[in-house]
């Protein structure tokens, strides 16, 4: 587990390069994988063919579902049935077609896992031991978004003894790969329990990384005010630019600070207005790096600025922690009172 | 069909029009996606499908008879290596969990409305509506494919097919390509362009076009000049000849283009795993031939090779033991047979073998005597020599009979067999007691067991007055003729070959021949 901005992609793809044998980097989203084709631009000229990056969908699919799909059914997988919720929940499982299947060849995305499990039961391991010769290594980023049987499956790879790589920060759990009710007591930030458990089984090992290469240190403890639980990060962002840390700045004050700073704008989705200026939502600012972050709160966001208690902002706290955690240097919030929150300096606007 | 490969070479032999060329298209296809290399989409046409099965279902579509449109499905099976897991999967029609690649052309279910009107009217289809057709090329992990994806390079050189030095220069640019580092291929194109560039710069091309400019207003307003094209379709590969001793390639012998085409795949870099050799004899002398078969028996390497061949000399050089015989449905390698027989085999001169494979019928018997006699019966019979309607008269041991029998029940060639009595009957039937009553092998003889061999049978089928007009000269008795005869088979035979005498063939012999 890695703090925001602790290199979590960048480690992974150094070891994937350093490593010579048939690897591959499955990650939750597309700009999760754009991110990482970047990350990996950024190193080498070119990726070494032993190295394969696919979205986890594209893995389940093609690595996992489809190879061994004729044990348990008779039409080809054609696609993902992507849906909001949980999918048709009175057929029973002996039904396989209308179980797992809309139309008989789109599989459904809260299932998708539960059918590699039983195919992979069903042909007595085939679907792992053809995993196993496919590759040597496994990485998985953004592990924190996992949910359902997705984790059933990762703990048949943990068993198979194909080497596994999982990385991710559990504060950052702001999607979920499927809405399933399995392990549903492991959903959000509570799937660290699940690998404490792995831990204690001996079937992994799980080590916290508690530093930001990304953040400057009142940015990074401003992060951790969402998880006081969790121990606090280390700043390694030493930088001064003459504008650091954390600022409330004045709704007047917004148009001068964003042609001074040329801040990323963030929001928590798009019922935030931020007075026309392109702005991108917290959910989809995950894994992004940005010099400086102007954020304009939502109401529960007002509410903890205002009072300082973390009850406002307790069910967004995940996303809240990933837009806080995105700045390098500076990380602003349009707020027209006084923070009561400690670290907080105030943008004083041209007079 | 069901094909087994053995991993290193294996020799295709079988008739003209049996499938061999198809087999070796159909490798190339799945492994490239390529036919006459050309991506299949563009190249696809009813005339794929095979015909019998066209014919089968028009009739069907008349006769109002429900039928399923007809489909091609080629899958190749491949061994386990982890360079070739990604095609893992049990999605293949035999189920079996390993690395492979199905590619089919089917009906498309998306089209089902307009198919239906069109086979509405029978009577107006004459070939597979090909427009409603999709290809899918897939893995066993039953992913979608691309060249590229599969870690395995088809080479194919195919000699038959060159039409023209258009093509053919194409296809031997594509070898010599092959056999360049990427970096070489870089420095060839770019010396290649900088030498058109530098064309330009010549002091005589730039008075011309000065000339030309001169011009300018007459033709048109714009400056006309003229260059060499270095568009991207004007690639070195368009204006490069590969050379033998300063001769362009295409000027030279079809047979040494050949066999230079043959040598350049198997030198070509490692890449190629699966070469497919389409009748490596032809245009080739012999000596020649008897060159490029040592070099592709010793440069071929760990690489899996598919040849065929027409030619026995082929055949025996790299070894009778990779021979796949071939024939349309079915096949068989000499291990299907007896190990003995298939020692025997292994033994004699692959020629003989070869005959009886590429023979569509054939009779044997038992020695050059009853060849000649058997020869000019089916004549007299037939009014023409049997090997002009395709039947070979293949002389033999009569020990061996049953061996290449065996060849020909696993192969469902109709043979007859015409042997001497040997003075019992009895042997003979019980010799022959696994061929009794079935439809495509017979075994004539003679129930005479007063007449052991071929000689008394002409005898008796005769009298000594006309087999003395044959021979040209007079015998006391029966028996100095037969004794005669005895002692100068071959001449004999030979007499009865060539006579204008009329005689009457031997009944067992009649019949066979019939």
């Amino acid at each position: 587990m890695c703090a925001a901005g602790g290199g979590k992609t960048t480690r992974i793809v150094t070891e994937a390069l350093a490593e010579d044998c048939r690897s591959v980097i499955v990650t939750y989203t597309r700009n999760n994988e754009t991110e990482i084709y970047r990350k990996f631009y950024s190193l080498t000229p070119s990726i070494p063919p032993r190295t394969e990056v696919m979205t986890w969908f594209s893995f389940l699919l093609r690595e996992l579902a489809r190879p061994y799909r004729p044990a348990l059914h008779n039409q080809r997988i054609k696609n993902i049935q992507f849906i909001e919720g949980r999918s048709v929940q009175k057929v029973a499982e002996s039904n396989v077609a209308a179980h797992y299947f809309a139309g008989g060849n789109l599989i459904y995305e809260d299932k998708i896992s539960k059918f590699v499990f039983a195919c992979n039961a069903k042909t007595d391991g085939a679907v792992m031991r053809r995993l196993a010769q496919r590759f040597d290594h496994i990485y998985i980023d953004e592990i924190q978004d996992m949910a359902g049987w997705d984790l059933e499956i990762i703990e048949l790879i943990l068993r198979a003894g194909i080497k596994l790589s999982l990385v991710g920060d559990h504060r950052q759990a702001t999607f979920r790969t499927n809405d399933s009710n399995k392990n549903s007591g492991y959903s959000g930030a509570q799937i660290v329990k699940k690998f404490q458990e792995w831990d204690k089984a001996g079937l992994a090992a799980l080590s916290y990384e508690q530093h930001t290469h990304r953040c400057h240190q009142h940015i990074a403890t401003l992060g951790d005010g969402f998880y006081p639980n969790e121990p606090p990060t280390k700043s390694l962002n030493a930088t001064i630019t003459g504008h650091d840390g954390v600022f409330t700045v004045a709704s007047m004050h917004v148009p001068h600070y964003v042609t001074i700073y040329s801040p990323q704008i963030l929001r928590y989705d798009r019922r935030t207005t931020c007075m026309d200026l392109p702005a991108l939502n917290f959910g989809e600012s995950k894994g992004q790096t940005f010099d400086r972050v102007l954020i304009f709160p939502h109401g529960g966001a007002q509410k903890w600025l205002a009072s300082g208690h973390l009850k406002h902002v307790e069910k967004s706290a995940a996303k809240m922690y990933v837009g806080a955690t995105r700045a390098r240097y500076s990380l602003a919030f349009v707020f027209d009172a006084v923070a009561a929150l400690p670290g907080f300096q105030n943008y004083v606007g041209p007079a | 069909m069901d094909l087994s490969l053995n991993p290193d070479l294996n020799i295709i032999v079988g008739n003209n029009e049996c499938g061999k060329s198809t087999l070796l298209e159909a490798v190339q296809l799945a492994l490239s996606g390529q036919l006459n290399g050309r991506p299949l989409q563009t190249e696809l046409h009813p005339f794929l499908f095979n015909s019998e099965v066209v014919i089968d279902y028009i009739a069907k579509l008349k006769g109002k008879v429900a039928a399923p449109p007809p489909s091609i499905l080629i899958e190749l099976y491949l061994s386990e290596v982890p360079e070739l897991a990604k095609l893992k999967g049990i999605n293949n029609t035999a189920k079996v969990d390993c690395p492979g690649i199905s590619l089919s052309i089917s009906f498309n279910e998306e089209y089902a409305d307009e198919f239906g009107k069109y086979v509405s009217d029978p009577n107006l289809i004459r070939t597979i509506p090909i427009e409603y057709y999709q290809i899918n090329w897939r893995s066993f992990a039953d992913n979608e494919i691309t060249a590229r994806s599969i870690a395995l390079k088809p080479s194919f050189i195919d000699a038959s097919s060159i039409r023209n030095n258009v093509t053919a220069n194409r296809y031997v640019v594509d070898i010599v390509k092959e056999s360049l580092s990427e970096s070489q291929k870089v420095d060839l194109a770019l010396a290649y362009r900088m030498m058109k560039d530098a064309f330009i710069q010549e002091p005589k091309v730039q008075s011309i076009n000065d000339a030309l400019a001169k011009k300018q207003g007459h033709i048109s307003d714009k400056t006309l000049t003229v260059s060499l094209d270095t568009s991207s379709r004007a690639s070195w590969e368009a204006g490069i000849m590969p050379h033998l001793n300063e001769v362009p390639l295409t000027l030279i012998g079809k047979g040494e283009q050949n066999s230079i085409k043959i040598k350049l795949a198997l030198e070509s870099s490692a890449d190629s795993h699966v070469i497919l050799i389409e009748e490596a004899e032809n245009h080739l002398s012999f000596s020649n031939l008897n060159s490029l078969i040592g070099h592709i028996g010793t440069k071929r390497g760990m690489r899996q090779l598919l040849i065929t061949t027409h030619s026995s000399f082929v055949l025996n050089k790299l070894g009778v033991e990779a021979v796949i015989l071939f024939n349309r449905d079915s096949w068989m390698t000499l291990k299907d047979l007896k190990p003995d027989t298939h020692d025997y085999f292994m033994r004699l001169p692959g020629h003989d073998t070869l005959r009886l494979i590429l023979a569509k019928r054939v009779i044997l018997v038992e020695g050059p005597s009853d060849e000649l006699i058997v020869q000019i019966a089916y004549k007299k019979k037939h009014g023409k020599m049997p090997l002009q309607d395709a039947i070979d008269v293949i002389s033999v041991n009569s020990l061996a009979f049953k061996r290449f029998l065996e060849i020909a029940a696993l192969l469902k060639r109709s043979a007859a067999v015409v042997t001497d009595n040997d003075g019992s009957v009895a042997d003979l039937k019980a010799k022959y007691k696994d061929y009794e009553g079935t439809a495509d092998i017979h075994i004539f003889y003679d129930n005479d067991e007063a007449c052991r061999t071929l000689e008394p049978q002409l005898l008796k089928a005769n009298g000594k007055a006309a087999i003395e007009k044959i021979l040209g000269r007079k015998f006391t008795t029966d028996e100095t003729l037969l004794h005669y005869m005895t002692e100068n088979k071959a001449d004999c035979a030979l007499a009865f070959f060539g006579t204008a005498e009329p005689w009457t063939v031997p009944e067992y012999i009649w019949k066979a021949v019939e």
